[in-house]
């Protein structure tokens, strides 16, 4: 339907990431078997916010586009069962900017989407829950909510 | 009118002064920027980008604005909306296919609310351009500006011709100078190189030009000494003692004579009365094999077809004429040795004028030729017909070649008499002595003092030492963990014996204890352990990393020198002199090393050994190897190429079920200076082989 304006949109993509990117984040197209590039899936990383209960962590972060992009927006997935009321069991984000109906437009770009979830992970939009546990902690036990913030944070240290 | 307001447009953006439009246009002009302010203005804000063009920061901006939000791509076909954001027209009308809503606001949009921008596809194309001529080389500037048609007066393009002129003649003259120089490097080289081949040409030239002198006096003296000659002759044939010595003048001169030289002298009363005594003393039966070598040694000149003996050997001069002739330059450039030499010097008759190279040339020469093939003088067959593993893995001569024994996997040391297996034909020969051992044997070596002293390495890694009388025992060493591949007693101090094993190590042992006097830790196994023979001390180990370790036993802990070459693991290491070592590889390979200066001499080439151990076994002048093709190859020390082979017919097989193809010689051992030889196969066949013409 786009007529392969994903790929092209994607290729973009990666050249403007690799001129500029910010600090810490890490986003690249997953490399197949054969050692070219699958521009479809990238794999991302994203740092926990300095002077955060998030600081410290570098939480992975898959990208999926589908060939309806930029028309669609990406579906963006954590390791299943991320700590976040946000976030689906499956590690799926909920986000506007993500979501086709509400706040995605085609003019957002990857740097947009990656720094959105960052903002994401330390300002929860409790209208919006995505997972019970997250939820539930977030709104009726602020202090063990931080404390697993914080347990998460050591579970993904920097990969140096 | 719609021109020139166009033109009017761009003149606040080229900050350059240029001549500007009459006063009439400049009125139109502003009203039509009044009328056009949002177009204006994105093409303000991109041109005023340009300036800034070198600042890498400032690039990202402009580049930003001039790039599609949906695709990302410089604008094509620059579309504008409602709400006033551009885009490439395939792209927002593919958008606006699926939803009817703006890609960066959301507003409410439709493709009836798109609108054509003229003035943002032409200020893209422009600063494209402009790009385009940032980076191009400034001859694309220069044929661009002639292509243009620009104002350019004819003196001044006289004169750019000029320069261009002058510039090509320059460049052309240097490329031209560049080639001169390389075709003069190379033909310098080349004469270099050619006089070099001259001068080695002309020197092997002067060699052999003194040698054909020195040849041709030394022929004429012969001729003038005939009947001195003569009467020397029958002076040796009456001392015993010197029976051995007289054949070699002979045949060396065998070499240098005609053909039809030849009759009078094998015609003469001397060569008579040699062929008569021999046959008397052949009658001698205790001393009978002995003779027979001594006849064999001396059939050449008394053989009535001596023309056809010599043409035999002028055409094995041809057959290895290359060989032969790269040896001989070898020893006239180098020189022979100061010892052989002396050597000559005693066995010579009136060599005067002799290069030492020419000499030791000389005596490679007539031994090489005078032997071309192996001929079968005794065979037998050892070993119970129902034993299916025959393989006979060592074969070995005493001190004084009187016994030989044989060993392998039948678990037994056999003893034969020499004597009797060659002068007494029969279908089976009995040994001697018989020793049955608890283990498959891998090799044997007889002590050079003790006559009845023989000691065995098995597959058990068990070294003992027998006594070949009582048939019993001696001594047993322990200490190798895995199979022991060989055992060699020293030659200066008959109490001593080295061993090498697959467990790495290398001990040497006294006969006088049991435990290890020296243990050597190879990392690699241990196929061959070979003392040297003028020295107890001297120990060669071939080993299964490729290399010959080279010990002095009074340093144990490093070797002396490693001799590297060989591509695959060193089964044998063998003595030919105590400066000469041999060894033999399953690379298809012998070769020869110099322990003294501690270098490679030759590699030998012709017989095929891939995983057996074929047995190598040398003598002064010929090293002895078998072959996995069921042939024995015998080398001459100065020759890479085989000198003589023998194949084993496996016809007589008593075992259908054994495949005929896969037969290997096991083992050979050189009678002591002598052309004689005994080998065996797998097969357990055992043959008594000599050298002959």
């Amino acid at each position: 339907m786009s007529g392969g304006i994903a790929r092209g949109r994607l290729a973009e993509e990666r050249k403007a990431w690799r001129k500029n990117h910010p600090h810490g984040f890490v986003a690249r197209p997953e490399t197949l078997a054969d050692g070219s590039a699958n521009l479809m899936v990238w794999s991302c990383t994203i740092p926990g916010k300095q002077g955060t209960d998030w600081e410290s962590g570098y939480y992975p972060l898959t990208l999926h586009f589908s060939e309806d992009y930029p028309s669609k927006p990406p579906k963006c997935k954590f390791p299943q069962g991320f700590f976040h009321p946000n976030v689906y069991p499956s590690g799926t984000v909920c986000l506007s900017i993500l979501n086709e109906d509400s706040g995605w437009r085609p003019a957002i770009t990857v740097k947009q989407i990656l720094v959105g979830i960052q903002d994401l992970l330390d300002q929860p939009n409790p209208a919006d829950p995505a997972q019970t546990d997250g939820y539930h902690l977030f709104i009726q036990d602020p202090t063990e909510y931080k404390r697993r913030v914080r347990l998460q944070a050591k579970q993904y240290p920097a990969l140096v | 009118m719609g021109d020139s307001s166009v033109a009017g447009a761009l003149v606040p953006s080229v900050p350059k002064p240029e001549p500007a439009p009459s006063g009439d246009t400049s009125a139109a002009a502003a009203a039509t920027t009044a009328a056009l302010a949002m177009p204006e203005e994105a093409g303000m804000r991109a041109a005023s980008a340009s300036p800034q063009g070198p600042a890498e920061e400032g690039e990202g901006p402009a580049d930003r604005d001039l790039l599609c939000p949906i695709c990302m791509a410089v604008i094509k076909d620059a579309f504008l909306t409602a709400c006033g954001h551009s885009f490439c027209y395939m792209c927002i009308v593919t958008h606006l296919s699926n939803k009817s809503d703006c890609p960066c606001c959301g507003h409410y949009l439709t493709k009836a609310q798109l609108y054509p921008n003229f003035l943002l596809d032409k200020v893209l194309k422009k600063i494209s351009a402009q790009q385009i001529a940032k980076t191009a080389s400034p001859i694309d500037q220069f044929r661009c500006a002639l292509q243009q048609g620009n104002e350019m007066g004819v003196k001044e393009l006289d004169s750019l011709m000029t320069l261009i002129a002058e510039k090509k003649r320059q460049m052309e003259q240097q490329e031209s100078e560049t080639n001169m120089q390389i075709l003069l490097v190379f033909l310098h080289c080349l004469r270099k190189q050619k006089l070099e081949e001259l001068n080695e040409i002309q020197t092997d030239l002067q060699y052999i030009k003194e040698d054909i002198s020195s040849v041709e006096r030394h022929r004429a003296e012969l001729y003038r000494t005939k009947e001195r000659y003569s009467m020397k002759l029958r002076m040796l044939l009456d001392e015993p003692t010197a029976q051995k010595m007289w054949p070699s003048p002979i045949d060396k001169a065998s070499c240098r004579f005609l053909p039809n030289s030849r009759t009078p002298l094998s015609g003469s009363c001397p060569g008579t009365l040699q062929n008569k005594k021999l046959d008397l003393k052949a009658q001698v039966s205790h001393q009978g094999f002995q003779r027979r070598d001594a006849l064999t040694s001396s059939d050449p000149p008394n053989s009535p077809i001596q023309s056809g003996n010599v043409i035999a050997r002028k055409r094995r001069v041809q057959a290895q004429f290359n060989e032969l002739q790269e040896y001989y330059l070898q020893r006239r450039r180098t020189g022979a040795q100061a010892r052989r030499q002396e050597e000559r010097d005693i066995v010579a008759m009136n060599r005067e004028g002799y290069h030492a190279g020419l000499q030791d040339f000389q005596s490679v020469l007539t031994t090489f030729t005078r032997y071309s093939r192996l001929r079968v003088i005794a065979e037998l067959r050892h070993g119970d017909l129902f034993h299916s593993a025959n393989i006979v893995s060592s074969i070995e001569f005493d001190r004084d070649d009187e016994l030989f024994a044989t060993a392998g996997v039948s678990k037994r040391i056999k003893v034969f008499e020499f004597s009797t297996v060659v002068n007494e034909p029969s279908d089976v020969h009995c040994p001697v002595v018989e020793m049955a051992t608890r283990s498959k044997l891998s090799c044997l070596s007889w002590n050079k003092y003790s006559k009845n002293i023989i000691a065995s390495s098995d597959y058990e890694g068990i070294v003992t030492v027998w006594d070949v009388q009582t048939r019993q025992s001696v001594m047993e060493y322990e200490e190798h963990e895995k199979r022991a591949w060989s055992v060699d007693f020293s030659r200066t101090d008959s109490s001593m014996l080295v061993s090498g094993s697959d467990d790495c190590k290398v001990k040497v042992w006294c006969t006088n204890q049991e435990a290890s006097v020296i243990n050597i830790d190879m990392k690699a196994n241990i196929c061959s352990v070979k003392y040297n023979p003028g020295s107890s001390f001297y120990v060669a180990v071939g080993s299964a990393d490729h290399h010959i370790h080279y010990f002095d036993l009074r340093n144990p802990s490093s070797p002396v020198h490693i001799f590297g070459g060989h591509k695959k693991a060193v089964s044998y290491v063998k003595f030919l002199s105590n400066n000469e070592l041999a060894s033999a590889s399953t690379d298809s390979t012998l070769r020869l090393w110099d322990v003294k200066d501690n270098c490679p001499v030759r590699t030998f080439r012709g017989h095929k050994n891939e995983k057996n151990f074929v047995g190598l076994s040398v003598n002064n002048e010929y090293i002895a190897c078998g072959s996995e093709t069921n042939e024995v190859f015998v080398y001459h020390k100065a020759i890479s190429k085989p000198a003589a082979s023998h194949r084993f017919v496996s016809s007589d097989l008593d075992d259908a079920d054994d495949d005929p193809g896969s037969y290997f010689i096991s083992a050979v051992c050189w009678k002591s200076d002598s052309p004689t030889m005994l080998t065996a196969n797998s097969q357990g066949t055992i043959k008594v082989l000599v050298l002959a013409p």
